[in-house]
């Protein structure tokens, strides 16, 4: 199972959408996926018409024995199936907290799931945390929608220095632009310059659009509604690049 | 889970009924089709599954289901490619290849119609089940023609929705009247055509009764080896997958060791027609064999060198196919000439012969087949104790392979008439000798790839030379083949040990009598 989170400490950058658009697309090509919204807001979950709600909130999932797998809800989409999100995620660094070996710990309970996914999207709140340092540990690959402003870079650097301060060797750290608006000189400019300095940043940049903020009213993946739409096409393409680097 | 829709309930009233139970969302019919594949041995069928390759509108997918309860393990887009290996990374291909290993997928079967997808909805309109209707089944079989079938619904579950599933399991049956489908539809048409799913095993299946004359029962054997044989021939002479070669051989094998440990109970015309021929067949069939051999153990190969060296093995792949398939070309053709066409013709002919009506039979032939078989075994075993008791730490390679053709002789005896023998007591012996064949096999193996290797490195000058990286990595190879070869040696004579200790001596003594 590949595990992949979607992550940045700004909110509001296109995180859930990527973490959505991208699991709907792996499991439309036969993928097994599941999401996870981590994120108390439960953004993800809505998307999918879920109830935000799992049975005994993030303590059950945490401490009991199949507490995960019992939570998992089938989708609309055949093979994509979502761990919903609750609003007791927001204590969920106070639980994890309470483990010795916090990353160790969430690992080991992802473990179990590689039986019956050949994905796993984590959908993660934003800001650094026990729970983001935990998702740190266990994914293979860390997707960072960046809007190109000189705000947004300054929490990619962030995101760097903590990789480097927490010795996050496995971890390869993929950022991505999203909500691009080329008609912006500043937009432009940064798409241009950013992957001189940091050569890993995906190709595939990610348009703002419209039809993204429609997910919201349709609550559906844009390539359920949309599927010839730029930015449909352009989160193909950011999955195909994703998966070259899942191969590499 | 799959019901049988009745010839009253057309799909468009059972779309009716299932709207008054719960809100749907139905997609049109379409045209569809689905193709079962799986190996030619069927490995997936004795596992309870099935691969089935589903089109609609141009767009292949593939799901592997479980028989029986229709349940999804594993799924992706596309055709279905020769080998599992090709198939996309993720779990489907996991899974496929440790079922099928090298075995290439056969189509099966085919059925074709109109396919309908519906979604059974909650209040949210969230799904929470899914089903399919499959209408104007008509489908084929391998060889066989079009037969209509049944329409059926196909559910599949959401998961975290099981009690609407169960719900509408109860509506579908107890509302609706619908039966649960008693097979897939493979099945049907496997049994439309006449051919039952798992009617290919390459272990054959040999069943005797004590009293039956000891000849026969030996013809019985060679006719079932034959079909085996016959069974092989188209993929091994297309070179399908290297599983029919082995296969093939296997068979060749196993009849050259009936012709010739049970020869005192054939004919001695039939021997001594037959004998020579067959080795022949074994002799044309080896090089091929050899070098898929190589082939199939060159990742093995890899694994043994450096990440570097091991790069460099490439062009030696190279070459290896290069031969294999000039080889294989060769092999194709000897078994398209009048020679192999005869004695398949002669074989058969003498096989179907009724008894009584051929050339004279040796009157041993008419013991019983119990105690022929207890003396042959006896005799056999009696060779297999002799020559590993003489092989000490100094005995050259050349016993070793001796008493490795030996065990194989004595495997084929307990192979051929283990339904004579108490199982309980025939397992564990033969449960132990291959523990024995395993070590002078790998002994074998390696004594002939090192060899192999060694005269690919010092390739005659007809062929361009290797990169010299290729030749050093080849060097580098050699020697931990060898390494690995002297490790399997001094494993030899605990193993031969083991297979010689009292309590197994006391199981061949109660199986055959006497002392061996």
């Amino acid at each position: 199972m590949k595990i992949l989170a979607t992550y940045n400490i700004k909110g509001g950058v296109g995180k859930t959408a990527a973490a959505v658009n991208l699991a709907y697309l792996a499991a439309r090509d036969g993928a097994r996926t599941l999401v996870w919204d981590l994120d108390p807001q439960g953004a993800a979950t809505f998307y999918f018409r879920i109830k935000p709600k799992v049975k005994g909130g993030g303590e059950k999932l945490l401490g009991g024995k199949n507490g995960l797998e019992s939570a998992i809800k089938g989708t609309d989409y055949p093979r994509l199936d979502l761990l919903p999100a609750d609003f007791s995620y927001r204590h969920l660094d106070i639980l994890l907290d309470g483990e010795k070996k916090p990353t160790k710990r969430f690992k080991k309970l992802l473990a179990p799931l590689a039986a019956s996914y050949d994905y796993l999207f984590l959908d993660c709140p934003p800001s650094i945390s026990l729970v983001s340092e935990a998702v740190f540990g266990a994914a293979e690959i860390l997707l960072v929608p960046i809007i190109p402003t000189p705000l947004s870079l300054r929490t990619l650097e962030q995101i760097y220095a903590f990789e480097q301060d927490e010795g996050l060797n496995d971890l390869k750290i993929l950022p991505f632009f999203s909500m691009v608006d080329r008609r912006k000189s500043l937009h432009r400019e940064i798409v241009e310059s950013l992957p001189q300095q940091r050569p890993e940043v995906l190709e595939t940049e990610i348009p703002y659009a419209s039809e993204v903020e429609q997910m919201g009213i349709r609550r559906l993946p844009l390539a359920a509604y949309s599927p010839h739409s730029r930015a449909a096409l352009a989160f193909a393409e950011l999955w195909r690049e994703i998966q070259d680097q899942l191969g590499a | 889970m799959e019901y049988l829709l009745s010839e009253k309930l057309s799909p468009a009233s059972l779309l009716d009924s299932l709207r008054g139970f719960a809100p749907c969302k139905a997609e049109h019919p379409r045209e569809g089709r689905l193709r079962f594949f799986d190996s030619f041995d069927r490995r997936l069928f004795r596992q309870g599954l099935i691969l089935e390759e589903e089109t609609q509108d141009g767009s292949p997918f593939l799901q592997l289901r479980r028989l029986g309860t229709g349940s999804v393990l594993g799924s992706a887009s596309g055709r279905v490619p020769d080998f599992a290996e090709d198939l996309p990374p993720g779990g489907l291909r996991d899974t496929l290849t440790d079922i099928l290993e090298n075995r290439r997928f056969f189509p099966l079967a085919e059925v074709r119609g109109l396919f309908q997808r519906v979604s059974l909805l909650d209040d949210q309109e969230k799904t929470v089940a899914r089903l399919t209707v499959l209408d104007r089944l008509v489908g084929a079989a391998e060889e066989g023609s079009d037969w209509r079938l049944p329409s059926r619904l196909r559910s599949e579950p959401v998961r975290g929705y099981d009690r609407e599933l169960r719900k509408l399991d109860r509506f579908l049956r107890n509302g609706l009247g619908l039966e649960t489908a008693p097979e897939h539809p493979w099945h049907s048409l496997m049994g439309g055509a006449g051919c039952s799913p798992g009617d290919y095993s390459a272990k054959p299946d040999f069943r005797f009764t004590p009293a039956q004359p000891a000849g026969e029962a030996v013809r019985a054997i060679l006719a079932q080896l034959l079909d085996t044989l016959e069974r092989n021939l188209e993929g091994t002479i297309r070179d399908l997958d290297s599983e029919f070669l082995h296969d093939f051989r296997v068979a060749i094998r196993r009849t050259r060791a009936a012709l010739g440990q049970l020869k005192d109970l054939l004919p001695t015309t039939v021997t001594a027609r037959f004998r020579p021929e067959f080795a022949w067949l074994g002799t044309i069939t080896t090089p091929v064999r050899d070098l898929d051999v190589h082939l199939l153990g060159f990742d093995g190969y890899r694994n043994l060198l450096p990440p570097e060296p091991s790069v460099d093995l490439a062009p030696l792949r190279e070459r290896l196919l290069v031969h294999q398939r000039r080889a294989q070309r060769q092999l194709a053709e000897e078994l398209a000439s009048p020679r192999f066409r005869k004695l398949l013709a002669d074989w058969r002919a003498w096989l179907a012969t009724p008894p009584g009506a051929d050339s004279p039979w040796p009157e041993s032939a008419a013991l019983p087949v119990a105690k022929a078989a207890n003396a042959h075994i006896r005799r056999i075993l009696r060779r297999v104790l002799r020559e590993g008791a003489a092989i000490d730490d100094g005995s050259p390679p050349a016993d070793l392979h001796e008493l490795r053709k030996t065990c194989k002789k004595l495997r084929y005896l307990l192979e051929f008439f283990q339904s004579l023998y108490p199982r309980d007591k025939i397992s564990p012996l033969i449960k132990a000798l291959k523990e024995l064949q395993e070590n002078l096999g790998e002994f074998q193996d390696l004594e002939v790839h090192a060899q192999a290797l060694r005269a690919f490195g010092m390739m005659p000058e007809a062929e361009p030379p290797l990169p010299p990286e290729t030749l050093l990595a080849i060097g580098q190879l050699s020697e931990r083949l060898r390494q690995r070869q002297r490790q399997v040696r001094a494993e030899f004579a605990v193993r031969f040990a083991a297979f010689a200790a009292s309590e197994n001596l006391r199981l061949v003594h109660d199986l055959f009598g006497r002392k061996p």
